[in-house]
């Protein structure tokens, strides 16, 4: 059970990589960075029920989600704003900060 | 006791085959709607994953967090922002594969390191008290007496970031241009559009 949570949270970083790196919409790249996410609070989960002290890794576990919705928000919130001036979310057409 | 066993292997192992396969399809579906509910799939799998691991207050937080608000966002999203079909080219360069192999290799790094380390000799405090205090009361009372009592401040320091994000998101979403030409509207013709008069 611990080693098999290990290796899924593995495969969630890596196929979350996998997405951010090739994925050209922005809002899937976004999905991807959830993926990551998700992969790590995997990691503290399954960590902190081997150990006795539980509660800390679950309270970071918490403290990333919470992160995570507002990096959501916001990283949604700049797609959405990109998709009005620039009418594509495609992220190699998004020069827009480029010298 | 068998069956039980046999109940709970097969829930496992069809939790587990609901993440592989939904964030698969996640990263690799061509229609972007319908990686997002894939996404969603991901996220429920993984919460029903935190409540065998024991995390039940993480798990409830998962479900609410990501599957009632992240993914309806993104699915929203998605559908605002919709790119027309065929600009998402399929086509696989060198650089696809290039990624593709990275990643594996990753894995099966990562994998490796995981099956050759000792994790009992790692456990610096017996591993017998997992499931004493498993209890959900206890679990839920213990996490809140230390959320405010030993991590107050970053308690506190993220519910400012969260308004803080929010604010900014609700800034950036806006649309001026529309908000300016609807108080215009309305206030040129307020009752004009209402259906109650």
């Amino acid at each position: 059970m611990f080693e098999q949570g290990l290796i899924l949270s593995a495969y969630l970083l890596c196929v979350g990589f996998f997405g951010l790196i090739t994925s050209r919409n922005m809002v899937r790249a976004l999905m991807s960075l959830e993926l990551i996410f998700n992969a790590i609070t995997l990691n503290f989960i399954t960590l902190s029920n081997l150990f006795d002290n539980r509660e800390t890794g679950e309270i970071f576990t918490l403290f990333v989600i919470a992160v995570a919705a507002a990096e959501a928000a916001t990283g949604l919130a700049i797609a959405l704003s990109i998709h009005r001036n620039r009418r594509s979310t495609r992220i190699d057409q998004s020069n827009l900060l480029k010298w | 006791m068998n069956i039980s066993e046999l109940i709970h292997d097969f829930v496992l192992a069809l939790v587990e085959l609901g993440i592989l396969l939904g964030s698969l399809g996640a990263v690799l579906l061509v229609n972007t709607v319908n990686s997002a509910f894939s996404l969603g799939l991901v996220f429920t799998c993984i919460s029903l994953l935190y409540f065998v691991l024991n995390a039940d207050f993480v798990a409830a937080a998962q479900l609410l967090v990501y599957v009632g608000a992240i993914n309806v966002l993104t699915v929203f999203a998605v559908m605002i922002t919709d790119e027309p079909a065929g600009s998402e080219t399929t086509a696989r360069g060198i650089g696809y594969i290039i990624t593709a192999g990275t990643c594996t290799i990753l894995f099966s790094i990562l994998s490796f390191v995981i099956h050759n380390t000792k994790w009992s000799d790692l456990s610096l405090i017996p591993q017998s008290g997992i499931s004493t205090s498993g209890t959900l009361g206890s679990n839920v009372q213990q996490l809140g007496y230390k959320l405010l009592g030993e991590f107050v401040i970053p308690f506190e320091l993220l519910s400012i970031l969260l308004l803080a994000a929010l604010v900014g998101a609700i800034n950036l979403a806006r649309n001026e241009d529309a908000f300016i030409v609807n108080k215009k509207s309305a206030a040129s013709a307020p009752y004009k559009n209402s259906t109650f008069f």
